[in-house]
């Protein structure tokens, strides 16, 4: 015992030293999943992005001319025939947008809200919808409507159709169709999530059917400009079917000058970034259209007590009606890439039914065995399981930031790069990738990333975070952030309480998020093509191989067989969901 | 006893690390060097495997794809190259390379034959392993029986509106066509003259070879001007699965040009990697490497449908006689006017 000012001090408690500056700062630096979400945005998305666009202001830079500053490259980008290309851009951009949602918003009342007989249909197709690639759609189209085509041979004067197809007509409504997939995905997720509550006010108070139609559809406002923004992005950024649909009388679109730039000898990658700024520029114009729309609104309708929906019973003309739509749109959207398919890769002959035809399934023996098949479909597959792995967990947090009630600088500046990764044709990612990953004093720091698996996948998942992001979004919109709360506030560790409470809210949209991505990274192209590591080509560079040697039957084999595989992986995905998850994540989204 | 434990501990690290670094230095000895092919070429994986196998001190590992990203993946790697080996068809890349210093040139003279030494750089930077013709227009005879043979006759008002050919933006092989077209009307400007009166008798502008030979398939076309290898594919198809109303030929209108296949070494690699990256050009001009050619099957792999460049090689058996008249132009004068002449094609051909 001893006196110490006065006090009894039993027990001396030694004192610890004063931590060092160096300590403090240590213990302040805490490995947060927000840190890591940051740390990997940074490096995945923004320096990749910036340093390709900073070359528009100095080549010299990246070691691509030898100014440090100019805005030479902007010359090109000035001329009125860009400015014309950029305007139809924009509204090519706005229609498929607009149309893509609309369907899509139509398709999910009727597939989650009734009991139209065909609804089963759009159910079980809506992956392969997805997988269809634009390739695949256009040549569809064209082996129907053109000269000689199926159609004129069944006797159809389809002349007035083609002048329409070939041209910004066509060319709005094959984007359109390939945006509807993943508009219905990210709407039908959000209805899910929707009880039948407000509906229920809606009638109550007087409102008949279209009263109410309305009001779930204001209060799914997040995803349905969530799947528009996407979708504007996809268009503005295409340029294989603009080029493919364009080419009796050119129809310019602003990619057209950025592909100019790359494919010339010697490369113009200053010409390229130029133009990839102007199309973020467009980005930016959707954000300001999006956040206007949004800006001070709640869409938090999900919580515990959401009640499970009852389903529209449907008169027989309904039942007539609502199932002839379904039909005739999976006609559009599936029979028809399943149909430019077959013409590539079953037809014997001419390919365009024109006469002397034969159906058979050569091309798909012959590719079995082929290089470029089983090996790359494998590495691709692996690649895919990988990425949308990685790409879910991000798109967790991402979903999580964009939609924060305030709109603060880090949801805008979110919001910005996963757009712009949409925005910026692959290839052009690519390239920011590459600028950064194989800088000589990267590879002096002993970090030889380039050229690895490792970061393929890094840039996969930077491609795919965006879509997978923005199908979260509806979701993570509607969470009452109370139950976390509530959670947080009864002794809950953050993640406890993450996958205790907003886990099985939405198991099933990240089990969604996460076949999305696995389908659509299986067969990326652009960033395949110039990111793979030597010696382990993707399949997708495989099928881009065979098409160049002008085996265009084989090629749309390996194609076909690709997606079948995606197909087999998304079936046994969804058995494992519905045999093994607990009750409660299959929750959302019950009928009455 | 602590003594005896401690020391058996060195002596067991000591051991450790002796035989870590004598698996690595034996690792280091066995590893053979690795070089990187950036390839657009569709025989090349099969002169990869036979070179391989053929020795073991180096290992060139595939790196496939189209010509334009390829170049863009070099031109993006800008001064940290990690391409050892390029090849693809063309030469203006190699030319601009080699303009630049960039290119180790060949330590031994090829056995080019007379072709193949007209093709040929005269400073040997680059190897020629063949060539193809560039335009040659595959037409349907059994609706166009007179084709154009000539550069004016496809401006008669008969072939108005039955003329297709491939934008020189997305396909690479066109640029040559145009270059030469330039080269044998006597200059750039004639050749764009010829171009817009073309286009005035209704040319019809397609990406690239694919497409336009749809065109022709379909009659929207009646002749298209394409790649003589996307165009000998298409023969090679339908002799094998005839169609009635469809009967492809080839006609060479005017003097087409012989476009080389080229394969160059980065100058910047290690002494090691160029040493094996010359080693493997010497292996696809030798006997061995050139034997490829006639024994890849053509109906799926097309470029093996090229001319030869080395003496003594046998071309695959669907290569046709050379063209009776052509040319060859010079990369090196007209490489450089490429950005140029495409952006003047995008908008005074293609633009509507």
């Amino acid at each position: 015992m001893a006196l110490d000012g006065g006090l009894i001090v039993r027990d001396r408690v030694p004192f610890s030293k004063e931590p060092s500056p160096y300590t403090r700062l240590i213990h302040r630096v805490r490995i947060t999943p927000m840190a890591v979400f940051w740390t990997l945005i940074t490096f995945i998305l923004v320096i990749p992005i910036l340093l390709f666009l900073s070359v528009a202001f100095s080549p010299r830079l990246m070691s691509q001319g030898h100014q440090w500053f100019t805005l030479s490259s902007f010359k090109p980008v000035f001329s009125g025939a860009y400015g014309i290309a950029l305007l139809h851009s924009l509204i090519i951009g706005i229609i498929a947008a607009v149309g893509a949602m609309i369907v899509a918003l139509s398709m999910a009342w009727l597939v989650l809200r009734t009991n139209s007989p065909a609804r089963i249909l759009w159910n079980t197709t809506i992956f392969a919808l997805f997988l269809a690639p634009s390739y695949l759609i256009a040549l569809g189209w064209q082996r129907l409507f053109e000269q000689r085509g199926v159609l004129e041979i069944m006797g159809f004067s389809v002349t007035p159709i083609r002048n329409l197809l070939y041209g910004p007509v066509g060319i709005c409504m094959v984007l359109m169709v390939k945006g509807i997939p993943f508009a219905y995905l990210v709407i039908a997720n959000a209805m899910r999530g929707l009880g039948e509550e407000f509906e229920q006010a809606v009638r109550v108070h007087g409102g008949n059917r279209f009263a109410a139609f309305k009001v779930m559809a204001s209060l799914l406002m997040p995803s349905l400009f969530s799947a528009m923004a996407i979708v504007f992005a996809e268009a503005i950024s295409d340029f294989g079917v603009a080029s493919t649909l364009s080419s009796v009388g050119h129809f310019s679109v602003a990619t057209y000058q950025l592909y100019q730039g790359i494919n010339s000898i010697p490369v113009n990658f200053p010409v390229s970034a130029a133009t990839s700024i102007t199309l973020l520029a467009l980005v930016i114009l959707a954000i300001l259209a999006q956040n206007r729309a949004l800006r001070g609104r709640s869409f938090r309708t999900l919580s515990g007590r959401t009640r499970p929906v009852t389903i529209a019973k449907l008169s027989f003309l309904g039942k007539f009606g609502s199932s002839t739509y379904i039909v005739v749109l999976l006609l559009i959207t599936l029979g028809i890439p399943v149909f430019g398919a077959i013409s590539a890769s079953m037809l014997q002959g001419l390919g365009s039914l024109l006469s002397h035809y034969t159906i058979n399934f050569s091309n798909y023996s012959r590719v079995l065995h082929s290089r470029f098949l089983r090996n790359p479909l494998i590495y691709s597959t692996e690649m895919s399981l990988i990425t949308a792995t990685l790409a879910v967990g991000l798109a967790a947090i991402a979903s999580k930031v964009l939609t924060s009630a305030r709109n603060t600088r880090s949801k805008k500046f979110v919001d910005f790069f996963l757009l712009a990764a949409v925005a910026l044709p692959g290839i052009v990612f690519a390239i920011g990738y590459i600028f950064t990953y194989n800088l000589k004093f990267i590879n002096d720091l002993g970090l030889h990333i380039y050229g690895t698996s490792f970061l393929l996948a890094l840039a996969y998942t930077a491609n795919a975070l965006p879509s997978t992001s923005r199908s979260l979004v509806g979701n993570m919109g509607q969470i009452q952030e109370s139950m976390m709360d509530a959670a947080r506030v009864h002794g809950s560790a953050a993640a406890r309480a993450w996958v205790d409470v907003t886990m099985p809210l939405i198991a099933r949209p990240l089990l969604i998020a996460w076949l999305l991505t696995f389908s659509g990274t299986l067969l990326e192209l652009p960033v395949s093509e110039l990111l793979y590591p030597p010696g382990s080509p993707p399949v997708a560079v495989g099928i881009e191989l065979s098409l160049a040697g002008f085996d265009y039957g084989g090629g749309t084999a390996i194609e076909v067989l690709s997606i079948l595989w995606a197909l087999v992986v998304v079936g046994i995905a969804f058995f494992l969901f519905n045999r093994f998850a607990p009750p409660g994540w299959k929750r959302l989204g019950n009928q009455r | 006893m602590r003594l005896n434990s401690y020391k058996k501990s060195v002596a067991l690290a000591a051991s450790l690390v002796f035989a870590a670094v004598g698996l690595s230095a034996q690792a280091a000895h066995a590893a053979p060097t690795t070089i990187n092919l950036y390839e657009a070429i569709g025989y090349a994986p099969d002169e990869i495997k036979a070179f391989n196998a053929s020795q073991s001190t180096y290992q060139v590992v595939d790196v496939g794809g189209s010509t334009g990203p390829l170049l863009a993946k070099v031109a993006a790697e800008g001064t940290n190259p990690q391409w050892g080996l390029f090849w693809a068809d063309g030469d203006t890349w190699a030319a601009a390379a080699d303009t630049n210093g960039n290119l180790a040139p060949l330590n031994f003279k090829p056995a080019y034959s007379s072709l193949g030494k007209r093709l040929a750089p005269k400073n040997n930077s680059y190897a020629i392993t063949g060539s193809t013709v560039m335009v040659a227009g595959l037409y349907n005879a059994a609706t166009l029986p007179t084709p154009p043979a000539t550069l004016p006759a496809m401006l008669r008002s008969k072939y108005k509106g039955q003329i297709g050919m491939n934008d020189p933006n997305i396909s690479g092989p066109t640029y040559p066509f145009i270059a030469g077209l330039m080269n044998q009307l006597g200059s750039e400007d004639a050749g764009k003259n010829f171009l817009l009166a073309l286009k005035k008798n209704g040319l019809a502008v397609n990406d690239k070879n694919g497409p336009t030979i749809h065109a022709l398939e379909i009659g929207q076309i009646k002749m298209g001007l394409v790649q003589n290898t996307a165009a000998l594919a298409e023969i090679i198809k339908f002799k094998a699965n005839p169609v009635k109303g469809f009967n492809p030929q080839i006609v060479y209108p005017g003097r087409p040009t012989l476009m080389p296949s080229s394969l160059a070494i980065d100058g910047k690699r290690s002494a090691a990697e160029i040493a094996g990256a010359q080693a493997f050009v010497k292996f696809v001009l030798s006997t061995a490497g050139q034997a490829i050619l006639a024994s890849t099957d053509a109906t799926v792999n097309s470029d093996v449908l090229c001319y030869p460049s080395i003496t003594g090689t046998t071309p695959n058996k669907y290569v046709p006689a050379l063209p009776t008249a052509y040319q060859i132009i010079d990369p090196y004068t007209w490489g450089p006017l490429q950005s140029e002449v495409d952006a003047w094609f995008t908008a005074n051909i293609r633009t509507k």
